[in-house]
């Protein structure tokens, strides 16, 4: 692939993947020995892996075969998709990897309203773009002669928006494991999944693929754009944050899940030890010698000839987070967990790295989410009802809104893709409008802000010289609902055009043309 | 219902305030930056006048009697009150349930969002999070479950079986129209709360598809005094045609399980559901017309006949419900057979057949709209040919048409079928027509409500923008002149 298209970030400056193997296992190069004994473990944490369902309500009864997948009836989308997948790769393959023609790097978007959102918005403006980055912003700009035009005259232009908690186009969102930082999602992204092919269909241009919540330590998540045939292909970022739950995993409650919490830090601490004296020992034997000293002295010197790659990759990530550079994702499902969260966050050192994932009832947390002061994703459906136990009134609460008053930087999620309205970040924008949300902080919750929580607001979230040229065309306001996104540009290049959008067309079509209508049969 | 006290948080309430009583002989002025008459008229900075829960003037330049409540939105837009023609009212449980949204919350225990979870419907959703409960998809909201104490979410119940209370699927018979829905419905719902809230003022309640020829439906309106309420206690006959009468009888359990066991009882298969409303109607047109009865096996009662003789007569309108083509294929030929007209509800395949039901001048009542089916929908398999853009079409073929919400509210509700209808083809005036006035003439009650003009019943709502849109909400909501919803 053209490798000028993909930028290779590499975050963390640790060394790159060749360390471990996706499963996580240590890798053995060749001609080294295995380890002379069995690596310990400690068994709670590295439960193997049994055919035995877990005890709780996660019993999968497919799994133990007590009930069989019925055949299902399937949405008119996805019987296209899935029989015409390879025949029709509109999405899949556009941007890079075909040998035909290379996508012109210079292109101009000329002639609309530009909302920057880190700026003015500015009407009858030109954008320019070079090799995948916006170069000029501007009202009278003139375009060079070696620059494609769009004419996006008439049309609204705003950013590829991002989506900060996005647990979807995986295998699975949750692994069965409670602990699991030495995972990636890198393993689990499958790019071909609808949630891709949709997330670009309205626009969604950086997405932060992250385990879901359901878990106590989960995998590490990555930032992907939702074209690409491959994660390397499909990642803006790579993985900076852990995601931890202070609700608890299915089958948990809240003493266990804490619990857990607790305990892996405490047997980081227990490792790091124990790896100190392994160390000194090593370097006894290197040198010929007896031990010499008490363990507490041997683990003091050990401690100085500890090195990076000593470490496994569970331990590896666990104090990358408590000492940089990973952050964490946490989610807090409900209030009572915003202020453990907290405090476990700045117990353990990344309080400074978090960003907390809150549940609607958390809106009741707001004092504390406040005095914390980390920015906080909503997720999931932003109006939270709650019924009076005797009286039986519902009471609403329009939760941004509350979050917005309180002046934390907050960003949004969208609803699932099969809501005709709730699958767009825009909605969700109007929606805070709505409710009397500033349109700015709005518009700010579905671009800028998501972009500043994945430190990638240098690259994301606005339409400036210097950012990633992710840009969406609307045919009206975004907040309007009869806008329809037209073209949506990643990195520069055309990823999406609705005219082409024959799986769109076919929804919207009702078949006034002569093979589809059918007289109607039962004489 | 009398109106209800609710509390007010500040500046994060998304509910209301109450509604304020007037004095009996208290006018009401309801003004704002523009009236949409509904009957395709639009008035700028007008004001719709209310007296004694009727309309008395609707114009600019309308002053106010002396002592009459003012409410007054200068970026505001009136529009009659919504009418839904075909309203599934939830029960008590349901109420915090959000109906066929957003699976990504569904469970609780394993977030399952996969590709495979979305060509699941919701029976394999609910059950892949390890639960076997039978009823697993009753679980509702917060509530345990009475079969396995488990505390699940579902996006919202197939509802009934044969459970007593709250529950409008009659199924001690197959033909069961000498019933009234109206019976088994609490007027004190919450539900109709969360419809006025909604902006919509006027219902049909349809009775459940679960029986072939089913209640007798009711419209009421959801709000306003108590002695207004009820529109028509016992309005059309309605008829289901395709999977969901075999199908919920399908979930029929064991005796040891159920207070009725019907489970040999139904119609299997689609033949069993056509024959029955066949029979029926056969033996109903044969006591009309004092001829023997064929009797046997599915012979309706005595009182199932009389209410089907005032069907045949026309006295008591049908509607029948018919999601694919050739559920609406058969219901057009068994309705021709004995010459019967009918208004058609859900439709999802109607842009197939659109020739045909603007032939016979078939009113359809279509919604809601979506592109993936989900919940019974979505079970039922009947649902997987919708088209967006089918109720363009059917204006287009010159079909009167209503939008329905269903079972949907809030985000999906009336309010939102009209934003989406407009998205994919309709115009506003259009969308405006098929939630007011076109349902209120399909309905029969266009004299009384559907537009403003003077002389009809006050339902209105006052939006704080421009109408259908996600940026805008009601502000007020007025039903039979009382005011139900007033947001600050």
């Amino acid at each position: 692939m053209p490798s000028k298209w993909i930028k290779d970030n590499t975050a963390c400056k640790r060394s790159p993947r060749p360390r471990s193997t996706p499963t996580g296992r240590r890798t053995v190069a060749a001609g080294e020995a295995g380890p002379a004994q069995p690596v310990e473990r400690n068994p709670r944490m590295y439960a193997p892996r049994t055919n035995k369902a877990p005890k709780g309500r996660r019993n999968s009864a497919f799994a133990s075969g007590a009930i069989e997948r019925p055949a299902t009836p399937r949405s008119p989308l996805c019987t296209f998709a899935l029989s015409h997948f390879l025949t029709l790769p509109v999405f899949v393959c556009l941007c890079v990897g075909t040998a035909l023609a290379a996508p012109p790097s210079k292109i101009a978007l000329k002639g609309g309203t530009v909302i920057t959102v880190s700026g003015e918005t500015l009407n009858n403006a030109t954008i320019l773009v070079d090799s995948g980055l916006i170069t000029t912003v501007g009202v009278k700009v003139e375009v060079p002669y070696d620059h494609i035009v769009y004419d996006t005259t008439g049309k609204v232009v705003f950013p590829g928006m991002v989506v900060a908690h996005a647990p979807f186009g995986m295998d699975q969102p949750n692994e069965n494991l409670p602990v699991t930082p030495y995972l990636d999602v890198y393993d689990s992204i499958d790019p071909s999944q609808r949630y891709f092919e949709e997330a670009l269909r309205d626009g969604h241009a950086a997405l932060h693929i992250i385990h879901g919540n359901n878990c106590v330590i989960g995998a590490l998540s990555r930032v992907v754009r939702p074209i690409g045939l491959s994660p390397e292909e499909m990642t803006i970022d790579q993985g900076r944050f852990l995601k931890i739950s202070a609700t608890p995993k299915g089958g948990f409650d809240r003493m266990l899940q804490m619990a857990t919490l607790r305990e892996t830090f405490l047997e980081l601490d227990d490792y790091l030890e124990k790896l100190a004296e392994k160390k000194y020992e090593e370097k006894l034997k290197e040198d010929d010698k007896k031990i010499d000293v008490g363990p507490e002295e041997a683990r003091k010197r050990g401690k100085e000839l500890i090195k990076p790659e000593d470490y496994d990759d569970k331990h590896a990530r666990l104090i990358e987070l408590r000492d940089g550079p990973l952050g964490a994702f946490v989610y807090c499902g409900d209030a009572m967990d915003v202020g453990p969260a907290i405090n476990f966050a700045k117990e353990h050192g990344f309080f400074d790295r978090t960003v907390f994932v809150i549940g609607p009832e958390c809106y009741k947390a707001v004092a504390e989410l406040r005095s914390a002061g980390r920015p906080v994703v909503i997720e999931g459906d932003p109006i939270y009802r709650e019924q009076d136990p005797y009286t039986g009134k519902i009471k609403e609460t329009f939760v941004p809104k509350v979050i917005a008053d309180a002046g934390l930087t907050f960003a949004l999620t969208p609803g699932t893709y099969m809501s005709l309205s709730e699958r767009y970040l825009t909605y969700r924008a109007a929606q805070c409008v709505r409710y009397g949300v500033p349109r700015d902080v709005a518009l700010k919750a579905i671009t800028v802000h998501p972009a500043q929580m994945l430190g990638l607001e240098e690259r994301l979230g606005s339409i400036q010289p210097g950012r990633i040229a992710n840009l969406v065309v609307y045919s009206g306001d975004p907040l309007d609902f009869n806008a329809w996104v037209e073209k949506v540009f990643i990195d520069g290049i055309i990823a999406y055009d609705r005219d082409k959008d024959v799986r769109l067309k076919e929804l919207l079509d009702t078949g006034d043309t002569a093979q589809e209508d059918r007289p109607v049969s039962g004489e | 219902m009398t109106m209800r006290n609710r509390h007010l948080i500040a500046c994060v309430t998304v509910g209301l305030v109450t509604g304020f009583a007037l004095a009996d002989d208290q006018a009401l002025l309801v003004k704002a930056g523009r009236v949409d008459l509904g009957n395709g008229q639009s008035l700028e900075n007008a004001a719709v006048l209310i007296q004694d829960g009727a309309i008395t003037a609707v114009g600019p330049d309308l002053a106010p009697p002396d002592g009459a409540k003012v409410i007054d939105l200068p970026n505001g837009v009136i529009t009659p009150g919504l009418i839904d023609a075909a309203a599934i009212i939830a029960d008590e449980r349901n109420d915090l349930a959000r109906a066929g949204q957003d699976h990504g919350h569904v469970h609780s225990g394993c977030d399952h969002e996969s590709l495979w979870s979305s060509l699941m419907g919701p029976r394999q959703q609910a059950a892949c999070c390890g639960s076997s409960c039978p009823r697993v998809l009753e679980h509702a909201d917060g509530q345990p479950c009475k079969y396995c104490g488990f505390p699940d979410a579902a996006p919202q119940t197939t509802a009934v079986g044969v459970e007593p209370w709250h529950s409008t699927a009659e199924q001690s018979a197959e033909v069961v129209p000498h019933l009234r829905v109206l019976d088994a419905i609490d007027l004190e719902s919450r539900d109709f709360d969360r419809l006025a809230e909604n902006g919509v003022t006027t219902v049909f309640i349809t009775p459940d598809s679960a029986s072939v020829i089913g209640t007798r439906a009711a419209i009421v309106r959801t709000g306003g005094p108590h002695d207004t309420r009820i529109t028509s206690p016992a309005d059309a006959v309605k008829a289901t045609f395709g999977s969901d009468p075999s199908y919920r009888g399908a979930y029929n359990q064991r005796p040891w399980r159920q207070n009725v066991n019907l489970y040999a009882r139904r119609p299997t298969t689609r033949m069993g559901v056509t024959w029955v409303f066949r029979k029926a109607m056969h033996e109903a047109s044969a006591r009309m017309n004092g001829q023997p009865l064929t009797g046997g096996a599915d012979t309706p009662s005595d009182e199932a006949l009389d209410a089907l003789i005032a069907v045949l007569n026309k006295k008591t309108p049908l509607r029948v419900q018919a999601r694919t083509q050739f559920d609406i294929a058969s219901a057009l030929r068994l309705t021709e057979e004995f010459a019967l007209d009918f208004t058609l509800e859900e439709a999802t395949d109607a842009y197939r057949c659109a020739e045909e039901l603007a032939a016979r001048n078939i009113p359809v009542i279509y919604g809601p709209i979506f592109a993936d089916a989900q919940g019974w929908r979505a079970m039922f398999g009947e649902a997987a040919n919708t088209r967006l853009t089918t109720p363009r079409k059917l204006l287009d073929r010159g079909i009167l048409m209503a939008l329905t919400a269903s079972e949907m509210r809030d985000e999906q509700g009336l309010a939102a079928q009209a934003m989406y209808s407009m998205r994919y083809g309709l115009t506003y005036e259009e969308a405006l027509a098929a939630v007011t006035r076109t349902p209120a003439k399909i309905l029969g009650i266009a004299d009384r409500t559907g537009t403003l003009e003077a002389g009809k019943s006050a339902d209105l709502v006052l939006w704080t923008g421009e109408p259908f849109q996600p940026t805008t909400r009601p502000a007020a909501v007025v039903i039979g002149g009382q005011v139900v919803v007033h947001n600050k």
